[in-house]
């Protein structure tokens, strides 16, 4: 084997550069261990919720979504304080209002052609019928209609013509009255329905109340799902096998078949119970509706084994570490073990979990709203403003795409920031 | 076995790979450089993070990103690797040149049966074979590796091998179509130490039934002694020391190669002699120390060391090392051997 | 494999009559009887529900006789909807819509959600995958009723030049009547399945045995659809199951809007109108559907991938 090895000289530095180095004897003396340890740079450690924390900042995307959460927030709770509309208040008067208007003197000029064309058309009629001498009949009719219609002013022309806009909010004929005799009158930003309640305020109070039932369901789920979670994982063998059973059992039935039959069920129920009395109890059950408590109840029931099969798993990796048979060790009960070393492990999964179950807790209400079986009149909802709005939905179309958008962007920056969260907290994740 | 010509089968000098991440530019390999002769068995030895698997990832071109060559070449067989275009990769990988991998129990698609992907490997490169001569072929390499009852095998599931007898369906897998180089990426060091023994046993039997050359990466030297004929050892991208085997296990030139031969447990060892260990810790590769990436480990330290990266020093019949102390002993003996 | 099967059916029976079961004792807990219409019926029809129901009996028993009443396909008949016309002639009638309807919606949501998934999952990080990620995501956060309507605002809005699609649903005007809802019930699923498809995708082509087949000398078609498309299938399966699940309740939504005469509006009207027993019977049948489609998945799932063991005595 040794005929295959290059032989090169011995004692040869490559390159040969001794002589260019310009070593000197010093340069061979020992190095001290001060020496030897400066030369590691120290990157500054963090804790493992500084990292998540930097890492989630960087991430434009989330942070985004989560000032539009915000904003959201504000629009939710501060926004009706600022407009001095209430959401079931009917204004006689500003019925059906549009989203934007005519000042009066606009009003008046168009009012004025219209009004002169309407009366040629009574003109010619009559006309019409001396001549004829007797009653027109419907294609008379119809001939001099269209007649005097082409001939009558082109209405975008002229309000062209006459720099005749469109203003931006609702006003009712009245409102505008009051604001030309120098009072102020907060405009119907998106408009008025066939009650004349305000929308906005409306959309405001619904996405109040999409908001906290999206965070109430939540945080019930994960109460129950990280107990039962964290019981099973940690109990392991047959318990585990049982508990898993039942949790296959609930993740099989149609969830929204369940909520629907609660709400049905429970609706006399609670109805009663409602009429029964007066106290507080009563007046909350009144507040929400039979709907909405069989939602946060079918929620209750079932939601939460998403959340408990994902503790279960953190779980089931986590207590085979080594600090958990240490702290076994050292005496630890079980609960202890689970509450203060296992559960602080997961509360990453746990926040993300949870912040991911608010948009689909938001998503079944608005969808069960639609159809009519989620919340009840007075309050409203942004699902039951939009199944209002679709008889409408060719004259007044804004009415339905408003609240559309609204929920839409509403659950897609929770899914976002659901999503950077999830990012930042195990970026091994990250795809 | 005697090379057929001058040329090596595979020569790569002063190869750098960088990976450039979010975080700045990870020189993984900075600098390597060694030949493999036709039927020669090279290891290549270091701790993890050193760069030995990046640099053979490199050769094969699965580097991927943000892992990039950035400098120095690779030939094989006198062709430049590093130039090939994908028909001409995918005409080397496989065929000419094989790699295994380290873990055999994820390294097989669990969907198709064993039959399925060596015939695959084999028709890859073997567009004519027929299915039937295909289906014989995979069969005898099964044999080759020891495997028994190829017939029933052929239709199994990776799943229903043991972690041994994967590592023998890649080595099959990978000497289907005869390459005259085999790289393999720490082979043995998922397995149990028996399983261990036996692979290597086999690979030992088949470089010398076959005569390829194989480069073998592993961070064991035990292994190393056993089957290679050159060893490389590497540190933080750099090669330190390069050898015969016998030179690096009984001539040792390199404080790391010194550290690594004195922490390995021995049988004949006495009860109470202790393992030394090497002190300190790995380079971090985002911001490598100037001068020599040992130097902070090292109990021979010098003011130099920490200054400057040493350069190679010739001790023989191509055995090379990249130490001060070396240069130093080097300007001692010339200074002798004037005054002398 | 016998084995298993018959497990997964036992476990599916065993659901199904807990949802039966459940749906009983729900409604039984309304104040009066579900089966009463009047409020005050003569003696006869007392006596005669007595004997078909048990209502003068304890729960149990009239759970037991409601059970055995269903297993003979008998539950009841409409008491405000459809006057005395059998419960389970009224599903017969409009459940083949709804069939059709959530079938071609989830055929094309997993057709194209696969197809979109295996896409952008190849062309990770260009523009092609940030587009599909930015639609899907989109795509998942809007409620379905929100799809639905505003595709019946376009193709029914005052704009005349879009109506190329029936926003009334009427089988007799084939395909196009089926446009708008199969879009409408899809999209969310079919963005769902495309993030997963992705994902497992990206999960299939970042393992050990893509690696291997690279280092085969295998070409980049071969490696991707015959090594990591069959594994990446594997957990788009699973989705398969809720998304059945999905395409029906979701179709109620879908149903109202576009006035499909389906089993799911039909559902609805019940729960507003309080006719217990198509609101028992059509829960029971849907759930039921359900359940036998998850089933069906369940077997689909363990028969595509090898590693599951069901022989006795292997790995």
């Amino acid at each position: 084997m040794s005929d295959k090895i290059k032989r090169a000289k011995f004692g040869s530095i490559q390159p040969d550069i001794e002589n260019l180095l310009g070593l000197t004897p010093e340069d061979f003396a020992p190095a001290t261990a001060e020496q030897k340890t400066d030369c590691f740079s120290e990157r500054k450690s963090m804790s493992y919720w500084q990292d998540a924390w930097r890492r989630l900042k960087q991430n434009k995307v989330a942070m985004m979504a989560l000032g539009v959460i915000f904003l959201y927030i504000l629009f939710a709770f501060i926004g009706p304080k600022l407009v001095p509309y209430s959401y079931d208040g009917f204004i006689k008067g500003s019925e059906n209002l549009y989203p934007w208007h005519y000042s009066l003197e606009d009003l008046a000029i168009l009012d004025s052609v219209s009004g002169s064309g309407k009366e040629r058309l009574t003109e010619a009629l009559e006309k019409a019928e001396n001549d004829k001498g007797s009653e027109l009949n419907s294609i008379e009719i119809a001939t001099i209609k269209a007649t005097i219609k082409s001939s009558n002013l082109d209405t975008n022309e002229f309000k062209k013509e006459n720099d005749i806009h469109l203003k931006l909010f609702g006003y009712s004929n009245a409102e505008l009255q009051r604001i030309a005799e120098g009072e102020k009158v907060f405009p119907h930003v998106f408009g008025t329905d066939k009650y004349g309640r305000d929308i906005m305020v409306r959309l405001m109070i619904g996405t109040r109340v999409s908001m906290v039932i999206g965070i109430c369901a939540a945080l019930l789920v994960l109460i129950i799902g990280a107990v039962y979670g964290s019981i099973s994982g940690f109990a392991g063998g047959m318990v585990d096998t049982v508990m898993m059973r039942f949790v296959e059992l609930i993740y099989s039935l149609p969830e929204i078949l369940v909520v629907l039959l609660l709400s049905t069920a429970l609706k006399p129920a609670l109805e009663a119970f409602q009429n029964s009395g007066d106290g507080a109890l009563q007046k909350l059950v009144g507040l929400m509706g039979p709907n909405l408590i069989s939602l946060f109840v079918a929620f209750g029931l079932l939601y939460w084994v998403t959340m408990a099969r994902i503790i279960r798993g953190q779980i089931l990796q986590l207590k085979e570490q080594e600090f958990v048979t240490a702290a076994k060790a050292l005496g630890a009960s079980s609960g202890r073990i689970i509450k203060s070393h296992l559960l602080p492990n997961c509360v990453g999964q746990i926040v993300v979990t949870t912040c991911l179950q608010i948009p689909e807790a938001i998503f079944l209400e608005s969808f069960l709203s639609f159809l009519g079986v989620g919340v009840s009149a007075p309050m409203t909802s942004l699902g039951s403003m939009a199944a209002d709005a679709l008889n409408g939905v060719q004259t007044y179309g804004y009415r339905l795409v408003i609240p559309a958008v609204i929920i839409s962007v509403m659950i897609l920056s929770f899914n976002l920031f659901g999503d950077g969260l999830r990012d930042a907290l195990d970026p091994r994740l990250k795809k | 076995m005697s090379s057929t010509n001058d040329k090596n089968l595979l020569e790569v000098k002063d190869l750098k790979v960088s990976f450039f991440t979010p975080a700045g530019e990870v020189k993984a390999v900075s600098g390597i450089s060694y030949e493999l002769g036709y039927g020669e068995v090279m290891g290549i030895v270091g701790e993890s993070g050193s760069g030995k698997s990046v640099e053979a990832y490199s050769i094969m071109g699965l580097l991927q990103s943000p892992g990039e060559v950035i400098g120095g070449s690779i030939s094989f067989e006198g062709e430049d690797v590093l130039a090939y275009n994908e028909n001409q990769m995918i005409d080397f990988r496989g065929n000419k040149v094989s790699m295994i991998f380290q873990n055999p129990m994820t390294c097989l698609n669990p969907v198709y049966t064993i039959g399925n992907q060596l015939v695959e490997a084999l028709r890859a490169h073997n567009k004519e074979i027929s299915g039937a001569e295909a289906n014989k072929k995979a069969m005898e390499m099964l044999e080759l590796v020891g495997i028994n009852n190829v017939q029933k095998r052929m239709k199994q599931f990776p799943h229903e091998f043991s972690g041994g007898m994967r590592q023998r369906v890649m080595i099959a897998m990978g000497l289907i179509c005869s390459p005259k180089l085999l790289i393999a990426d720490e082979p043995t060091t998922a397995l149990d130490v028996t399983i261990q023994a036996q692979i290597l046993e086999l690979m030992k039997a088949l470089q010398e039934k076959t005569g390829m050359g194989i480069v073998f990466i592993t961070h064991n030297l035990g292994v190393v002694a056993e089957i290679c004929d050159k060893v490389s050892v590497m540190y933080a991208g750099r090669i330190v020391e390069q050898g015969v085997v016998n030179d690096i296990f009984y001539k040792p030139a390199h404080p790391y190669t010194i550290g690594l031969l004195r922490s390995m447990p021995r049988v004949d060892a006495e009860e109470y002699e202790r393992l030394i260990p090497i002190e300190g810790t790995p380079v971090d590769m985002l911001n490598p120390p100037i001068g020599c990436p040992f130097a902070p480990r090292c109990e021979k330290c010098m003011q130099i060391c920490l200054r400057k990266m040493p350069p190679y020093v010739e001790l023989g019949e191509g055995h090379r090392s990249a130490c001060w102390l070396r240069v130093q002993e080097n300007m001692n003996n010339k200074e002798e051997q004037h005054n002398g | 494999m016998a084995k298993y099967t018959l497990k997964r059916f036992g476990m599916a029976l065993l659901t199904l009559l807990v949802v039966a079961s459940l749906t009983f004792l729900l409604m039984n807990s309304v104040p009066g009887s579900p089966w009463l219409s009047e409020k005050s019926p003569s003696q006869a029809t007392i006596n005669a529900l007595n004997e078909k129901y048990g209502m003068d009996k304890p729960v149990i028993v009239q759970l037991g006789k409601y059970l055995e009443n269903l297993a003979q396909g008998d539950m009841g008949v409409s008491l405000k909807m459809q006057k005395n016309r059998p419960v389970i002639d009224i599903i017969k009638e409009m459940f083949p819509v709804s069939a059709s309807i959530g079938f071609f919606a989830v055929l094309w949501a997993t057709l194209v959600g696969v197809t979109l998934g295996c896409l952008a999952a190849y062309h990770r990080g260009k523009w092609l995958d940030s587009l599909l990620r930015v639609v899907c995501t989109i795509g998942i956060s809007m409620p379905t009723f929100v799809i639905a309507t505003l595709l019946l605002a376009t193709f029914a809005g005052s704009n005349q030049a879009l109506r190329i699609f029936p926003t009334i649903f009427n089988a007799n005007l084939g395909f196009n009547a089926y446009v708008l809802p199969c879009l409408a019930l899809g999209l969310y699923p079919m963005c769902y399945t495309a993030r997963q498809a992705r994902s497992s995708m990206l999960d299939a082509l970042g393992q050990d045995y893509i690696k291997t087949a690279r280092a085969k000398g295998l070409r980049n078609p071969t490696i991707i659809f015959k090594h990591a498309l069959r594994n990446a299938l594997i957990p788009v399966i699973t989705y398969l199951g809720p998304e059945i699940a999905f395409a029906f309740c979701g179709g109620f939504v879908v149903e109202t809007v576009f006035s499909v005469p389906g089993l799911g509006r039909y559902f609805i009207q019940s729960i507003l109108n309080r006719d217990y027993p198509v609101i028992m019977g059509t829960t029971i049948f849907l759930a039921a559907f359900i359940i036998l489609m998850n089933f069906f998945v369940d077997l689909l799932y363990k028969t595509v991938d090898p590693r599951i063991d069901f022989t006795e005595g292997g790995n």
